[in-house]
């Protein structure tokens, strides 16, 4: 069996994303530690729990990004993939679902994939939608929110458990090759081991460079307009002073409220 | 894409026999969309038996087509996929508005690839400028809003429960219903649903019944830094710990306590999100809380503005201080 898993790499912590001068776009500091997008994580897990259960499996991550995306491969590498590949973005900004699925399916078609993992939705950009995309695009199935993978079975079919709202869950049965937008809770994603980690460091990270955003014959299907910090909706007032000070106030708006015992 | 357009497809979601509340809500939007421009809407309810809930629908005043599959396709989503594409092409909408549920995220980006639309998904407001329509999205976890423009003539946007008020089911003119077959659609059978369950949320309800919901974020950072919380909701009346969805996913908390748009719904006296970020999926099941207090190491974090009261602070040390300032003045009497 082959998977490929496509990952996508987030700020660490998000406090310190602003907005760009510009407006229409946000300012990541240079500074910035990234990490896996948590969905993705959940997503390789999956893959690499799959290896270990079905001999044979070869297990691949792919994120279209810059160079520096390295450091989230590894880790996806750590966790149980064999192979890493970057598409090299070109450092082009506000690359829209259309677009990045168009690249993912072209790398996708290079192999012999019969399953495709996506995380079920990227916290930055949140458009949970780039997985259905490439599905549509190779041509393929999807189910989106997968939580359990139950049964692989050798006829090229597989047995998955997707979520839908208030607690019901969609026991599904899908012919191979398909794509999976994978949601957490899942699975536990493992931390990789030292020696897991000294491994992947050791090993080649692709770099494909002959499939650009500007190749992909679709362009933005969209374009931003502005970013703005999110409207208030209610009054927000700040408290203020020391932790104490703060404390106190705290309590005394639960008194008014008479909820303390 | 310009605001002037001719037609605006409504997909609807229905069940036992019913609109469902967030259809009624797309209705709303497709009217606002209306007054910028003056479009034709009109609603499509595909299913094993959907003029029930068409007829409902039409009494808001919309004109409904209902497409009718039979029992054997029901299991068969790509399939029903199909029959949308094929109904899309005669309906030839310039706008098509889902509900970004899980229907909705399900069929949605795949209907827009087939028809060369652009999807924008989860989009919570719909403005003009400039004679174009601005499509308002939220970005990184709610943090902030993207002000979205279409390149395509066709736009699918899916819209997020509770995003509009639901449409009035007493117009004054009925919409008109009418009935569609169809059965000459390529079957397509390459996903099966082979049963439906249910993981019981709702029969727990210890959250509903709180009258102060403790919530924990991420920021707590480790599971043992629950028992703070814990202490602290052990010093208030008719309280529960709950938490956000990636708390749950960890095992940290069981599912009944995942407060959000897969989890539950409440709307307590007060709500305290503790290092919780403020993603749309967190807040649609809290917002209606009728205090809301959230403490959170960031300014920007969009948890504060939903909040009544905002606390800058890193959580376990600030609810550390708390417990110990309510139980000393508790031993002094006052
Ligand atoms: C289909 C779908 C359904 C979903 N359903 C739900 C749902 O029902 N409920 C739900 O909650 N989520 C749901 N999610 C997940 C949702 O998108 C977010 O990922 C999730 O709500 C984020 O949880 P969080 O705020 O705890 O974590 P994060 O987004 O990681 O936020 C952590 C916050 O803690 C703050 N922080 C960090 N350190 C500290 C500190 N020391 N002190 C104080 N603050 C600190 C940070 O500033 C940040 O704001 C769903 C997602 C999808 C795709
Ligand atoms: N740049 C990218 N590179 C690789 N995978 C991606 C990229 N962007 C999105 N994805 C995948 O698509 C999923 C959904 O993203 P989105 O549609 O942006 O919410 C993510 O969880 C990733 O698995």
């Amino acid at each position: 069996m082959k998977i490929l898993v496509c990952i996508k790499q987030v700020p660490e912590h998000t406090s310190a994303v602003a907005v760009h001068a510009s407006g229409d776009r946000v300012e990541i500091p240079e500074s910035t530690k990234y990490r896996i997008n948590r969905f993705d994580e959940f997503a390789v897990e999956a893959a690499a729990q799959i290896k270990e259960s079905v001999s044979g499996t070869i297990v691949d991550v792919v994120t279209v990004g810059p160079k520096s995306a390295e450091t989230v491969i590894r880790r996806a590498m750590g966790m149980g993939a064999d192979h890493g590949m970057i598409v090299d973005d070109g450092f082009t900004d506000n690359l829209t679902p259309d677009v990045i699925s168009e690249i993912l399916a072209r790398v996708a078609r290079r192999s012999d994939y019969d399953l495709v993992f996506t995380g079920i939705m990227s916290e930055d950009e949140m458009n949970a939608q780039t997985g259905q995309m490439l599905a549509a695009g190779l041509d393929i199935p999807s189910a989106v929110g997968v939580v359990e993978i139950s049964r692989i079975g050798s006829d090229g079919d597989i047995q998955v458990i997707r979520e839908r709202e208030n607690g019901v869950r969609e026991r599904l049965s899908i012919s191979t090759p398909a794509v999976l937008t994978i949601q957490g809770g899942i699975n536990r994603p493992r931390y990789p081991a030292l020696s897991a980690i000294l491994r992947a460091n050791a090993k080649n990270i692709d770099i494909i460079s002959d499939i650009t955003p500007a190749m992909t014959d679709k362009g933005n299907d969209r374009s931003v307009l502005r970013i703005a910090p999110s409207a208030k909706i209610r009054r927000g007032k700040i408290l203020e002073g020391s932790v104490l000070q703060k404390a106190e106030k705290l309590i005394t708006i639960l008194k008014e409220r008479n909820v303390l015992i | 894409m310009n605001s002037r357009l001719k037609k605006i497809i409504v997909i609807a979601e229905y069940s036992d026999d019913r609109p469902a509340q967030v259809t009624l809500e797309l209705i709303t939007c497709a009217r606002e969309i209306r007054k910028i421009a003056n479009a034709d809407i009109q609603a499509v309810v595909m299913g094993v038996r959907p003029e029930s809930a068409a007829q409902i629908l039409s009494l808001t005043g919309t004109d409904v087509v209902s497409i009718e599959i039979d029992v054997e396709k029901e299991q068969y989503p790509l399939f029903q996929r199909r029959i949308l594409e094929s109904a899309m092409e005669e309906l030839k909408p310039d706008i098509i508005i889902a509900a970004h549920t899980s229907m909705g995220m399900d069929f949605l980006p795949g209907l827009a690839v087939s028809m060369g639309a652009s999807c924008i998904t989860g989009v919570k407001k719909i403005t003009v400028e400039s004679g174009q329509f601005v499509f308002v999205r939220s970005v990184w976890n709610g943090k902030f809003d993207a002000m979205i423009r279409s390149e395509k003539a066709v736009t699918a946007v899916s819209v997020p429960p509770g995003s509009f008020k639901p449409a009035d089911g007493r117009a004054a003119k009925k919409g008109t219903v009418s009935l569609w077959k169809n059965s000459d659609i390529a079957e397509d059978r390459r996903i099966r649903i082979e049963s439906v369950e249910k993981k019981g949320a709702s029969s727990d309800s210890s959250l509903d019944d709180a009258d102060v919901i403790v919530s924990a974020g991420r920021g707590i950072g480790k599971e043992e830094n629950l028992e703070v919380l814990r202490e602290f909701a052990g010093l208030l009346r008719k309280s529960a710990v709950a938490g956000s969805r990636p708390l749950i996913d960890c095992g940290w908390l069981p599912y009944r306590r995942q407060v959000g748009v897969t989890g539950k719904t409440v709307s307590p006296k007060i709500y305290i999100a503790c290092g919780v970020s403020g993603s749309s999926q967190h807040i649609a099941g809290m917002a209606g809380s009728e205090t809301i207090i959230a403490v959170n190491t960031d300014p920007g974090a969009a948890i504060f503005n939903i909040s009544d009261f905002c606390v800058i602070e890193d959580v376990v040390p600030f609810m550390e201080a708390l417990v110990k300032l309510i139980s000393t003045s508790e031993s002094q009497g006052c």
